[in-house]
């Protein structure tokens, strides 16, 4: 398995990859052949230097991401032990995203860092005959490594690979491990901040990254029909896209690694702030969330982030600071922080005109929404009425009232 | 596990497709097991014979060939059902096991309420007079009849009865196909229980489900095959104890020809039942879900149809539909979608509409597209339980209808019309005065108005258009010619030629199911005065599924047999003019719209 740097695209910081290369355009890229206990296996090889960025970060700086860090983002203890350096990066080809036996993994990409260079091996189901070999292959490679990272793995990529390993009746499984999906630490921290979180969108959007002539992610499977009927042209997309998915992947980690230590912006802090919370470093968490919230009205963090503030901050007795957030939240319509409201209001400040009128207002947003029936509306009606008695009951003169 | 039970569908859909889940099972596979295969007829069997084939192909792809074993109601065929349905040879053993308790049989006609015109007492209000009395003796009693509409009616009528007795009327419940498993869950336990006095069903609790024995049984109707009629018998009295089975005649043919002809239930030939595993829409359909399992090779056979016919349609998935693509002698699945949803057992058609509730948006209930403009058009009364829904609205390019509870005093129904245009003449066969045709045919089928009915009185309210797309396909068919001499002998050109023509159609489209295992809606019948292309009446019976199932084949074949009961019923019926038991009412058919069936009859033998 020699370094293939002569056939290494670009050496410099440049950002682009390019589309032509050995073998020229309009056919398969180079591929060396692999011997393994079931056949031949078919895999190109590129290598690029840690100095080269990919969307402004060097592919370096996975020497010095934190694990620990990434586990409390994700609540994931099993990512702990991992060691950056020694991950290995996964993104499969697939010709449809369907379950069942009539499914084929045509291109299997794997990244990771030897010595002073970032490695990535494509391995190509070069004919479908010869799949055992191809599957060998990966997992010969895969086993020497502590774990996978993976964007969106661990609903498709691990199990698809997993289903041909079955088909083919290896009698062997993938290798246990961590495996840190990428896809669900983005819902986690990114999901308010942008519309998409497609790994493709979230490149241009957070790494400042656009690929140019990608093939879209719905044409690979028909890239591979092509290839199978003698038309490569359509299958070296198929690899450049998959190259960059995986070079994505890395520095994505890269990035997912800085919102532990030095978030940006109120959803990176909030992201953080929940994840310091559900590890017991309360204060750590209010704090975030208190630095998350200033920056309303421009640049919010979800609702669901300020609910949890809120619930936080309520948890720790500043029943004020919950109560302006909740009161922010019932402004835009979330009737559930208006019951939040209207509790504090009457059980706590005893602001029982205010918690009416809040009550009144809650009960006409839901009977507009033609909530007929529902608990929530009923609990509604029920909290008005209780409160109007108490009010009523307390103009009747504080002997014969009860305010609790 | 060392026993799997499961279902065609769950196969189909479920196991098959991935059967590398299933490796263990399949490595070892030793007895396949498929019971009550007299109910694999028509569509759905050519359906579960081709995932017969499937199942074959996987299980021989991990070394094993299963022996397998097939349990059968009484039908004339046993032997060759089983053959077609597995792909190999089988040997027949006949003997039954099943416990026996004393089981009183009786067929009841409903009394003769004018003779002349052959109105006999209608017998679902019969039916409910009997409920009545079984009640009253705490009798576990189960209903069969027909339809659909007819269960939400009698289970109304009866949820009435009960409540005007003081009873809960919920120890009365409906059940169909048509309902959602939940619900279907619930009645079958409650049968089982003895929490549910009285069910009523069409046949979807004629098999397989326990539902524990019940004491009586009532069948609205002949169930329309022999097989049928026994197995709802079964319901009462399954393991010991007497019971009571009664048949209720209908006012039809088939009915009052079995009133009159006892003997055909107690000796006669039980029906055949027939398959047709290569109907094309079917085979191809299933060879595209074997495709998706395992890459089939050059020279591969398909159950038993051999190499160059599946060659042909995997060219077809290859170059056409551009689904499979070949290397190296192998074709492979490439495309990226899982056939097996598509592809639905029991039709050769997967689209069904979807009933909701408009106010709170529940689904109620689905209906199949051929029959959705009949019974879900905008005005339709659709039943669940008795609940009376009104469709309001119906969404045909996706497939939804709104239904809204309602209180209405009426239900509906609803007419259409179909044309016919011939494909091919595959078969010919002349008889003495006329010409019969077996081959494909082109068929539409418009829904256009819908009646309004009153409960009880049965008055007809006024009717209102239907506005949706026709229905069309290619099926088999078989045709009857009638020279336009003879026609003009036989009096098909008087004014109420026509209305004889259709009943004698409609006869022999009812005698159909006593020579084979099928739905009688399966079989459809069509008329023309002048037809396009033999400029002669035509009498048309077609297979309802498209590219037919064998159903018109066998008609052409039993010709003989089939018009020759035709004649028995008519000569044997006692009205004057025309009734429903034979040819049809004088209002339908004319004055003398008996005579002049009578004498096309006797033409057509």
């Amino acid at each position: 398995m020699g370094d293939a740097s002569s056939q290494a695209p670009h050496d410099r910081d440049s950002t682009r990859i390019s589309p032509s290369g050995p073998g020229g355009n309009g056919k398969l890229p180079a591929l060396e052949q692999r011997e393994t206990s079931r056949g031949i296996a078919y895999v190109r090889q590129v290598s690029f230097p840690l100095s080269r960025r990919h969307g402004r970060m060097p592919l370096g700086d996975l020497r010095w991401v934190q694990p620990g860090g990434l586990s409390l983002l994700t609540r994931d203890p099993a990512v702990k032990p991992m060691r950056p350096a020694d991950a290995l990066f996964l993104d499969i080809e697939t010709t449809g995203l369907m379950t069942g036996a009539g499914l084929l993994v045509f291109l299997v990409g794997l990244g990771y860092i030897r010595g002073n260079r970032f490695v990535v091996e494509q391995h190509f189901l070069k004919d479908p005959a010869n799949e055992p070999a191809f599957l060998e292959a990966i997992l010969d490679r895969w086993e020497d490594f502590g774990g996978i990272v993976t964007y969106n793995g661990r609903r498709f990529d691990r199990p698809r690979i997993l289903d041909r390993i079955q088909f083919q009746r290896l009698n062997r499984s993938v290798p246990d491990g961590y495996h840190l999906d990428l896809f669900s630490l983005a819902r986690r921290v990114w999901r308010g901040e942008f519309d998409s979180l497609s790994l493709v969108d979230l490149e241009a959007g957070l790494l400042g990254y656009v690929r140019e002539d990608d093939m879209p992610g719905a044409l690979c499977p028909a890239a591979y029909a092509a290839y199978l009927r003698g038309d490569e042209g359509p299958i070296r997309d198929v690899f450049r896209h998959n190259l960059e998915d995986i070079l994505s992947l890395a520095v994505l980690l890269i990035r997912a690694d800085r919102v532990s230590h030095s978030p940006s912006g109120p959803y990176e802090e909030a992201a953080l702030a929940m994840g310091l919370e559900d590890a017991g470093k309360v204060s750590d968490a209010l704090a975030l969330y208190g630095s998350a919230l200033k920056h309303l009205p421009s640049g919010l963090p979800t609702r669901g982030h300020r609910r949890r503030a809120a619930a936080l901050y309520r948890r720790c007795g500043e029943i004020g600071r919950a109560s302006e957030i909740w009161d922010e939240l019932w402004k835009e319509g979330d009737v559930r922080s208006a019951r939040q409201l209207a509790i504090a209001l009457e059980h706590r400040f005893g602001n029982l005109k205010r918690a009416e009128q809040i009550a009144r207002e809650a009960l006409r947003f839901m009977q507009d929404r033609d909530a007929r029936g529902s608990r929530a509306l009923r609990d509604w009606e029920k909290r008005l009425a209780r409160i109007r008695k108490k009010r009523a009951a307390l103009r009747q003169g504080p002997a014969r009232g009860r305010s609790r | 596990g060392q026993i799997i039970v499961t279902n065609p569908y769950m196969l189909h859909t479920g196991i098959l497709p991935n059967h590398p889940k299933w490796t263990n099972l399949f490595q070892s596979l030793r007895y396949v097991v498929i019971d009550e295969i007299h109910s694999y007829s028509g569509v759905f069997g050519s359906h579960v014979a081709n995932v017969i084939r499937r199942l074959r192909r996987v299980a021989s792809h991990y070394g094993s060939e299963p022996q397998f074993i097939t349990c059968s109601a009484t039908i004339s065929n046993p032997k060759s059902l089983s053959e077609e349905l597995v792909g190999l040879p089988m040997e027949l053993i006949q003997r039954s096991g099943a416990p026996r308790g004393e089981k009183e049989f009786i067929l009841y006609n409903p009394p003769m309420v004018e003779p002349s015109i052959g109105l006999r007492a209608n017998h679902l209000e019969e039916v409910r007079r009997l409920a009545g009395t079984f009640a009253d003796l705490g009798l576990q009693t189960i209903f069969f009849v027909r339809t659909r509409s007819q269960v939400e009616v009698l289970t109304r009528y009866l949820k009435e009865l009960y409540e005007r007795k003081g009873w809960p009327p919920d120890r009365v419940r409906g059940y169909r196909g048509g309902y959602l498993p939940n619900l279907r869950r619930e009645i079958e336990s409650g049968l089982r229980e003895g929490t549910v006095l009285a069910v009523v069903s069409t046949n979807a609790l004629e098999l397989g489900i326990d539902i524990g024995s019940l004491d009586v049984c009532v069948l609205g109707g002949y169930p329309g095959s022999l097989s049928s009629l026994w197995q709802q018998a079964g319901r009462a009295g399954r393991r010991s104890g007497r019971s009571l089975v009664l048949m209720v005649g209908k006012s039809n043919a088939i009915d009052q020809y079995i009133m009159s002809h006892p003997e055909y239930i107690f000796d006669g030939t039980p029906e055949e039942v027939r398959i047709h595993p290569n109907n094309p829409l079917i085979l191809t359909n299933h060879l595209k879900c074997s495709a998706f399992e395992l890459p089939f090779r050059k020279g591969e056979p398909f159950g038993d149809l051999p190499p160059e016919e599946v060659s042909e349609i995997v060219r077809y998935l290859e170059r056409t539909a551009r689904i499979l693509t070949e290397r190296g002698g192998v074709h492979y699945w490439t495309a990226p979608f899982y056939p097996a949803e598509g592809v639905s057992l029991e039709a050769t058609d997967l689209d069904n509409f979807v009933v909701h509730d408009a106010e709170t948006g529940a689904a109620i209930g689905t209906v199949d597209r051929p029959s959705a403009p009949f019974l879900c058009h905008e005005g339709a009364i659709y039943g669940v339980q008795g609940e009376i829904y009104q469709i309001e609205s119906l969404n045909y390019d996706s497939r939804v209808a709104r239904g809204r509870r309602t209180d209405v005093d009426y239900y509906t129904e609803a007419e259409g019309s179909t044309e016919i245009q011939i494909l091919h003449e595959d078969r010919e066969a002349r008889g003495d005065s006329v010409v019969f045709y077996q081959g494909d045919v082109f068929v539409s089928t418009q829904a256009i108005l819908y009646k309004k009915i009153r409960f009880y009185t049965r008055e007809n309210l006024g009717a209102a258009p239907i506005r949706l797309p026709p229905e069309e396909m290619d099926t088999t068919a078989f045709w009857i010619v009638i020279p336009r001499l003879v026609a003009a002998r036989v009096g098909l050109y008087d004014s109420h030629g026509g209305g004889a023509l259709l009943g004698v159609g409609h006869l022999l489209r009812r005698c159909v199911p006593l020579f084979l295992r099928t739905d009688p809606a399966d079989v459809r019948l069509a008329t023309e005065i002048v037809s396009k292309k033999y400029d002669s009446p035509c009498i048309y019976l077609y297979d309802r599924y498209p590219s037919g199932v064998g159903l018109a084949e066998k008609a052409f074949e039993v010709r003989g047999a089939i018009l020759e009961v035709c004649r028995q019923i008519v000569a044997e019926c006692p009205c004057k003019s025309g009734c429903p038991a034979c040819t049809g009412t004088p209002m339908e058919v004319g004055p003398r719209g008996k005579a002049l069936s009578r004498s096309l009859i006797e033409t057509l033998i």
